[in-house]
């Protein structure tokens, strides 16, 4: 590399204090070196500035990162469809700035990974993120097409079958019903299933959401549309406010499933709006496998910078722990719930 | 006049970091989150700086806290958590800065972002007029010379954690900040004196 214009190197080395007693004077009798140093120092107070970082960028970092220490703590298997459906190369956190990888221990800064070892946990690096929505998105075009032909099926049934009126059924309580079963398939909800040891009725899908996911009857968790917030830190606040009963927004009523905008497969126009059915969640509960994590309090609904999130809170200990998950079931946010 | 902006300050205590590090390695979610929010404003404005907007920026914090949790159970303590953060959060901003070549020019200012303070127009005019300048400025410059400058003037670090952090020598790392700085100065409209100086090489 060539050398820095003389100028340039005295009135930096003179900034930082690098000069020996008699150089600094020196440099300080030169007009040119005074006033180029006086330009840098001008040019470094504005590099300086920085404005702070966006709160929901910041929850959503902060999330993000405790997302993948969860992972490597308790690895499930969305983790892996994440992982693999990356494009970009997974970071190396270790890899020097230039030059050729360090080995083991060998850097000052201790963070050498020893040779071939594997990554510690596959995170959801925001390509892997792009991926799994893209996923996503094509499980819930192929649900929608399964549960057209399961409609259109039977409503031929139906037709074909006309001595039986009793045994005939609407095409409208068909497509009610198989849209929740189709939304579960996609969302994950086997997994939730097997984690509570519990198999869903194929025939009581609601019935088999709340035995799987809500725990025991006497322990029934709480639903809310938590609304609209701005950052992870005020939907745990509003969670708070829900299990304290004190605000509004918790309308505590039975979410229907035709209401969720994230269902592809309801219509708000067929499904008749009902204040005595869970909705099927469209993600699986992120802490339902979680050990330590205690029984589902509360479960919700919101609108987390404009994204619509499902919420869960559980409780242990006396500790509240909030989880949200965008559409693509990735995890949003991650916070304990003040009170 | 120039709107103020916040300027990212602050150095967490390196023993309660090693605590919480500690504490973060045996499996203590909580000093992980608590050590992540002590250090996150420091690595945003890093981040911030080295990708030039926004957006970038606050993809490539979300990397390099990722980054940082993968590889904490490595970090062996040698060096302190903050220099070490510093070299993780460097990576993790360039390589999102180099897969992110589809917005080669900064983006423009949240003006209702937190950075910006209710103040009159010509402040709030001047203050992103000064956002642009520095973003297009710092992004003009080399990567090398870009990473030395921000790590130097914004973290206040020693050219010898310089060194560390990029694996170079810090004979160059003098070297690339003091270019660095020229540039800068250049960039941003301050011309360089006309005079040739004639004073003794330190």
């Amino acid at each position: 590399m060539n050398a820095p214009p003389p100028l340039d190197d005295i009135a930096s080395a003179l900034i930082d204090g690098l000069l020996t007693a008699d150089e600094a004077a020196a440099a300080r009798r030169d007009p040119a070196v005074v006033e180029r140093a006086a330009q840098m120092q001008a040019a470094r107070d504005l590099v300086r500035q920085v404005p702070p970082v966006d709160a929901g960028a910041g929850d959503r970092a902060l999330a993000a990162a405790l997302g993948a220490w969860d992972e490597s703590q308790f690895p499930t298997g969305r983790a892996d469809e994440a992982a693999g459906g990356a494009e970009g190369r997974p970071l190396d956190p270790t890899r020097p700035f230039a030059g050729p990888p360090v080995a083991a221990g060998t850097a000052g800064g201790g963070a050498g990974t020893p040779s071939g070892e594997p990554p510690a946990a596959p995170v959801l690096s925001l390509p892997a993120r792009a991926a799994a929505r893209r996923q996503s998105g094509a499980r819930w075009l192929g649900a929608a097409a399964v549960l057209a032909v399961l409609v259109a099926l039977g409503g031929i049934l139906a037709s074909q079958d006309a001595t039986s009126d009793e045994t005939a059924q609407e095409p409208g309580e068909a497509e009610t019903s198989q849209s929740a079963d189709a939304g579960d398939g996609a969302g994950g909800g086997d997994d939730r299933a097997t984690a509570e040891g519990t198999t869903p009725s194929p025939g009581a899908p609601d019935e088999a959401e709340d035995g799987a996911t809500l725990g025991p009857a006497d322990a029934a968790p709480r639903h809310a549309d938590l609304g609209s917030v701005g950052s992870a830190t005020e939907l745990a606040a509003r969670a708070e406010a829900v299990l304290a009963g004190s605000e509004e927004f918790d309308v505590d009523e039975r979410l229907d499933a035709g209401d969720d905008p994230r269902d592809p497969s309801s219509d708000p126009g067929d499904a008749a709006p009902t204040t005595t059915t869970v909705p099927a969640p469209t993600c699986p509960d992120p802490l339902a496998s979680a050990p330590g994590a205690g029984p589902l309090v509360l479960r919700g609904r919101a609108l987390l910078g404009g994204e619509p999130v499902e919420v869960w809170v559980h409780e242990a200990g006396g500790t509240r722990r909030m989880v949200a998950t965008d559409a693509s079931c990735v995890r949003v946010a991650d916070e304990i719930v003040p009170g | 006049m120039r709107a103020p902006v916040d300027t990212v300050v602050g150095i967490a205590h390196p023993a309660d970091d090693r605590s919480l590090v500690t504490a973060a390695q045996s499996g203590d979610r909580g000093a992980l989150d608590a050590l992540l929010r002590r250090h996150q404003a420091r690595l945003w404005g890093l981040c911030r700086r080295l990708a030039g907007n926004d957006a970038d920026g606050q993809d490539a914090l979300q990397e390099a806290m990722i980054a940082l949790v993968r590889g904490l159970p490595h970090f062996d303590g040698r060096a302190a958590f903050t220099t070490w953060s510093y070299r993780v959060a460097t990576n993790a901003a360039l390589d999102e800065l180099r897969r992110r070549k589809r917005r080669p020019t900064p983006g423009l200012p949240d003006l209702d972002g937190p950075g910006m303070p209710a103040t009159s127009a010509a402040a709030v005019d001047g203050a992103v007029a000064d956002r642009l300048d520095v973003d297009a400025a710092v992004a003009a410059l080399p990567e090398d010379f870009r990473a030395a400058v921000v790590l130097r003037d914004l973290c206040d670090l020693e050219y010898s954690e310089i060194a560390e952090i990029l694996d170079i020598p810090p004979g160059t790392v003098r070297s690339r900040i003091a270019r660095g700085r020229g540039q800068l100065a250049d960039l941003l409209g301050t011309p360089r004196p006309p005079t040739t100086v004639q004073t003794p090489t330190p």
